[in-house]
């Protein structure tokens, strides 16, 4: 009986650090990506000139919250007047220096990729664009707006 | 004992076990680089990596000797296709992984900008700027906190994309940089680090060949004796064929001047007692029989005039090409001699001559061809006025055959060859269609020797050697001694 006792004793005592120490490990993995949501809110920017004759400029504006939202704005003017697009928004997550964003507006739809590089947020997209279409989309890079 | 007591034991060694564990793989991680490059790291295990890409490629890697036991290991990869080049230490540790993608792929320019923002958490990198204007290059570098690894990006002709990413252990290629003589040109010529990480002094290739290969003879720690004629010298060769002259051409000759020729006329009859200079669509030697032979006279690259005095090349086509190929066949009873020469000639105001010396570059080699000469005037670095004459000397083992291309210098009034430096090597074994070729620099005096290292050029890059060639008996460097090697 006793030992049955000890034995039981001892499982409970595993479980309770295996109980313990899950939650930690977690909490230490939320910790890092929480470290890494608050260094990277804020607002980034991308700005686009076109036209020979400077006919159209696009202002893309990224927003990053601390609560794991975004929002992305885009205002374009052209020799027909200004107009701002229809805003993006979503959830963010960081898995080490990639950003994910899932959008609520096309909640299906694939996951935009970025690569934080310090202040600039670089799209990471293009190999996946690439495999799906043979096409490069080249360079996307968002600025943080000081 | 009690079963408790057996159970805290168990879990007491468990525990043990796994710290032990933890340890153990703490400081194999301290061991390698931070700096990771998908499964890439310097510092590891080079079987360990070969296992894990061949499991992920099917691939074996092929390995090179570069610098003594240091090797230098290929595979060409397809998933972002381009070339991973491993710098392998004599006791397997991977010392520079260099991976050069084939082109600007949307992969590879995003796994750049990936792999350099988690080396920027670790240490942010250093970016130089192109330092030639409307260069595109650009070069990232990163280094450990403590100075061990070091990794970079080099920029340039793909754009965005790096056209090269290379990670080091910097404590691990210092020590194969200083393991032989020529091993940091090496490693710079192979791009595994950039020359001037390597305290050489030198920043460029064409530096680097200005070390191995010009202007060395002018420095007397790099020149050999010549070597004495051997007492039973191989009989001289003989064309195999009739070399009648034939006629010159009616337009004007562009090979000399009058003044050229009438010296030669004077000079030919002096240096070589009966026999006479034939004016022809070229130049012949007819001796006292009658029988003419084709000679290939080239002057010194300096413009000095007949009253100067001037230096001639002297060559028999005939004659090096029956000793050429008879040292191909192999047949050391057949074997003889083509020697190439200079002849010294000068003339006095009125135009007769004053002075005709020949001079014999080699008496060693089976054959010898003079590429080049050039004539110094006296200065800081040489005492009095020397002509350097490059020359290619044909030798045979019995093992294989093939050539040094030596730098003479020829001093005194009469001229006479004073000294000699080896410059290159072509080494051909026998039976095998490839040759072996490179620079060849000496680096050492023991005793007994001369210690030269090589600067071997291959299809995969380049390699050097270090080894001692005993002297003869008067001690000179004897060609064929540095051939009896395996390269």
């Amino acid at each position: 009986m006793s030992l049955s006792r000890r034995a039981r004793s001892t499982a409970h005592f595993v479980s309770l650090a295996a109980a313990l120490a899950a939650p930690l490990l977690l909490a230490s993995c939320r910790d890092e990506e929480a470290k890494a949501r608050e260094r990277l809110v804020g607002s980034y920017e991308r700005v686009l000139d076109g036209g020979e004759k400077g006919q159209w400029h696009v202002r893309q504006l990224l927003t990053m919250k601390a609560d794991g939202q975004w929002l992305r704005t885009t205002h374009m003017e052209t020799a027909r007047g200004a107009e701002d697009s229809p805003p993006d928004s979503g959830t963010f997550r960081i898995q080490g220096v990639t950003l994910i964003l899932r959008s609520l507006v096309q909640p299906g739809g694939m996951p935009f990729k970025y690569t934080i590089g310090g202040d600039t947020l670089f799209n990471a997209n293009a190999t996946v664009a690439h495999a799906v279409t043979g096409y490069d989309i080249g360079e996307e890079t968002y600025i943080r707006v000081r | 004992m009690t079963r408790s007591r057996i159970f805290q034991l168990v879990l007491l060694a468990v525990v043990l076990v796994f710290a032990g564990a933890r340890a153990v793989s703490y400081v194999k991680e301290r061991r390698m680089s931070p700096f990771v490059l998908w499964e890439f790291r310097a510092g590891g295990s080079f079987p360990v990596l070969e296992k894990s890409a061949f499991r992920q490629t099917k691939q074996r890697f092929t390995c090179n000797p570069v610098v003594g036991s240091a090797r230098l290991c290929e595979m060409r990869v397809t998933g972002i296709e381009g070339l991973i080049r491993v710098l392998v230490d004599g006791r397997d540790r991977v010392t520079v992984v260099q991976f050069l993608p084939d082109s600007a792929s949307p992969a590879m320019r995003e796994e750049s900008r990936r792999v350099a923002a988690e080396w920027n958490l670790i240490r942010p990198g250093a970016s130089e700027s192109p330092n030639e204007a409307g260069s595109e290059s650009s070069v990232t570098r990163w280094q450990s906190a403590d100075g061990k690894w070091g990794a970079l990006m080099r920029k340039g002709g793909h754009g965005s994309t790096p056209v090269l990413v290379t990670l080091t252990d910097v404590a691990g290629l210092a020590e194969i940089s200083s393991s032989a003589p020529l091993a940091p040109v090496t490693l710079g010529m192979n791009q595994l680090a950039e020359l001037r990480d390597l305290g050489t002094g030198i920043t460029e290739v064409t530096e680097v060949l200005g070390t191995v290969m010009y202007g060395r003879a002018s420095d007397g720690a790099n020149q050999t004796p010549v070597p004495a004629a051997p007492a039973s010298p191989l009989s001289l060769c003989e064309p195999e064929r009739p070399d009648p002259v034939l006629l010159a051409k009616p337009e004007p000759r562009e090979d000399f001047t009058p003044s050229l020729l009438a010296l030669l006329e004077r000079a030919v009859p002096a240096a070589y007692p009966g026999s006479r200079l034939i004016l022809g669509d070229g130049l012949w030697l007819e001796d006292s029989t009658g029988r003419t032979e084709r000679v290939h006279l080239n002057r010194s690259e300096s413009g000095e005039t007949p009253e100067d005095g001037v230096v001639f090349a002297v060559q028999f086509p005939g004659r090096l090409a029956v000793a050429v190929q008879r040292l191909e066949d192999g047949v050391p009873d057949r074997y003889c001699r083509a020697p190439a020469e200079l002849l010294f000639a000068r003339t006095n105001a009125d135009g007769s001559l004053a002075e005709a010396h020949r001079v014999a570059v080699d008496a060693d080699a089976i054959a010898s061809d003079i590429s080049r000469v050039s004539l110094f005037e006296a200065s800081p670095a040489n005492a009095e006025p020397q002509a350097r004459v490059r020359y290619t000397a044909s030798y045979a083992t019995a093992q294989s055959y093939g050539s040094i291309e030596w730098e003479a210098i020829i001093l005194d009034d009469p001229p006479r060859t004073t000294g000699r430096v080896p410059l290159q090597f072509e080494q051909r074994a026998r039976g095998e269609a490839d040759a072996k070729s490179g620079f060849i620099v000496v680096t050492g005096r023991p005793a007994g020797g001369i210690e030269l290292s090589t600067l071997e050029q291959y299809k995969w890059g380049f390699a050097t050697r270090t080894f001692v060639v005993p002297v003869d008996a008067t001690g000179a460097l004897l060609g064929a001694r540095i051939l009896d090697r395996s390269f």
